[in-house]
């Protein structure tokens, strides 16, 4: 790491911070489980990383990537993992951190008990260490038709009105990340079952509950009936609790089903 | 969390035609990742300007295109592709055999900082320079990175390497584009030099790729409508107008 040195300053070197001056010698511990691609056995790797305050685990493990060496002092290959806008919007850093599924990067190193343990979501299959493959949510989202459908480049002239208290409501739902983590922490969400699960079931009222989206409601309904729907949820609301986003996804999840209800018995009676 | 002023935007992109086309026949480039807009300063908001106006734009455009082709893609030649898929095979297969000594990770976080120091609001002509030498001495150890993951699936180490060897010519272009324009212009400020300085750098600096590092190239700035005027804020531009 000598060359790191050379340059104008080198804030993350922690001999160079004034601010981690007294922490030195200090390390972090981290505990990772990996995996070398989807068919592999996982196995833990454990490394320190010198201290520095203000780490989160995206951090942490971009520090690890740039001296990737195991506590044995075996090199390692950089840890594999996804992320994306580093601040709790894009959901794509998802992990299970000291057993806990959440974003790598609002996990403050300084609040978790060491050694910090690292896992993939195991509710969707490992691509590799602790990037996993979220597309089933995305693909229930174009099931769900997660969208309001207007196209073209023609004047439709203004939208409808809206009360501004529905507008609030709607938009707690729309802060929805497709993170992952209520599917992750859902007893009835399993990688092998066809459970459509919190996060989608948020989608159909957010759009159903909108002045244009409504037009397509039936057809968002008649994709969470039947096998795999709303129905099989089974109340453990663990989703509203794991949020990130604190998105009242029983709330959700209560108004679709109620919403189906409807649309079965308009159904049955041939409305 | 550090907070320090900076330029909210790169007010740079892909160099595009009027109708969005790049230099490279066919492809096309709208949105954020082209230059269109900005000049020497993005006003905000302006990401929404670029994606909805460059949809309506670029999209008839490409259509009119396509029905203007003589020849489809699909029906070229396969060799074509072949060549190409092996181009990009044998340079990826190039990097995941690299064994030398340098982190990429290191190189691309002493890449980001001293684009940081030397390369943000305040632009000094010793520092730029200065900046150069160090794009030059990334460019020679990105050569002799050395990959730890050997295993093709989701190989991020790979396709790092990749985007910091072109991440460099990115910011080498960048670096050297900001040396010669000496003047100070919306979000870039010379110290040396600091008056905007209509009369030699009214115009919009382009760079090409060239392996001995950029080449730049100057395009007229179009002011048929609004015709430049001094930036200040304190006068009642109306009554100038």
């Amino acid at each position: 790491m000598s060359h790191a040195e050379e340059g104008k300053s080198a804030p993350s070197h922690s001999s160079h911070s004034e601010t981690s001056a007294g922490h030195s010698g200090r390390k972090i511990r981290v505990r990772v489980k990996r995996q070398d691609n989807p068919n592999a056995l996982p196995y833990w790797q454990e490394f320190e990383v010198p201290y520095q305050p203000g780490h989160n685990v995206l951090s942490l493990l971009m520090e690890l990537r740039k001296n990737p060496v195991d506590i044995s002092g075996k090199r390692a290959c950089p840890i594999v993992y996804d992320s994306g806008c580093l601040e709790s919007v894009c959901g794509a850093c998802s992990m299970v951190v000291n057993g806990k599924a959440r974003q790598g990067c609002t996990a403050l190193v300084d609040q978790l008990e060491q050694p910090i343990t690292l896992e993939p979501m195991n509710k969707f299959p490992v691509v590799r260490d602790l990037a996993v493959d979220r597309s089933r949510m995305f693909e229930n989202l174009k099931r769900v038709k997660a969208w309001v459908e207007i196209d073209g480049s023609h004047d439709l002239g203004p939208g409808p009105r809206q009360n501004p208290a529905e507008v609030r409501e709607r938009y707690v739902m729309s802060t929805c990340m497709t993170c992952g983590v209520c599917l992750q922490v859902c007893p009835q969400f399993a990688i092998d079952n066809n459970f459509v699960g919190a996060q989608t079931i948020n989608q159909v009222r957010l759009f159903n509950s909108h002045p244009t989206g409504e037009y397509q409601s039936d057809e968002r309904l008649d994709a969470v009936m039947g096998n795999g729907g709303v129905e099989d949820c089974g109340n453990a609301q663990n989703c509203v609790k794991a949020c990130p986003k604190s998105i009242p996804l029983h709330e959700s999840i209560a108004s679709v089903g109620r919403q189906a209800t409807v649309r079965a018995f308009k159904k049955f009676v041939g409305l | 969390m550090k907070i320090f002023p900076g330029m909210h935007y790169t007010m740079g992109g892909l160099w595009v035609d009027y109708n969005l086309m790049t230099n490279i026949p066919g492809l096309f480039a709208g949105g954020e990742c082209n230059f269109e807009y900005h000049g020497a300063n993005r006003l905000g908001a302006n990401a929404l300007l670029s994606c909805t106006f460059d949809g309506l734009k670029g999209g008839p455009k490409i259509v009119q295109y396509c029905k203007g082709l003589k020849q489809r893609s699909c029906d070229s030649d396969s060799s074509l592709f072949d060549a190409e898929e092996r181009r990009m095979t044998a340079r990826l297969d190039e990097i995941a055999n690299m064994r030398g000594s340098e982190n990429a990770y290191v190189i691309h976080q002493e890449l980001g900082q001293m684009m940081t120091n030397n390369v943000t609001v305040v632009r000094r002509n010793d520092e730029l320079k200065g900046g150069i030498e160090k794009i030059h001495e990334l460019k020679e150890r990105v050569g002799r990175v050395g990959i730890g993951s050997s295993t093709a699936v989701y190989n991020q180490e790979l396709l790092f390497v990749n985007q910091l060897t072109n991440g460099l010519e990115l910011a080498h272009a960048i670096v050297e584009g900001a040396l010669q324009r000496d003047e100070s212009r919306g979000a870039h400020y010379k110290p040396e030099f600091p008056e905007r300085d209509d009369e030699n750098w009214l115009k919009t600096t382009k760079a090409a790729y060239s392996p001995a590092g950029p080449q730049l190239s100057y395009e007229e700035v179009d002011i048929r409508f609004i015709p430049p005027r001094k930036r200040v804020y304190n006068v009642d531009k109306t009554a100038s107008a």
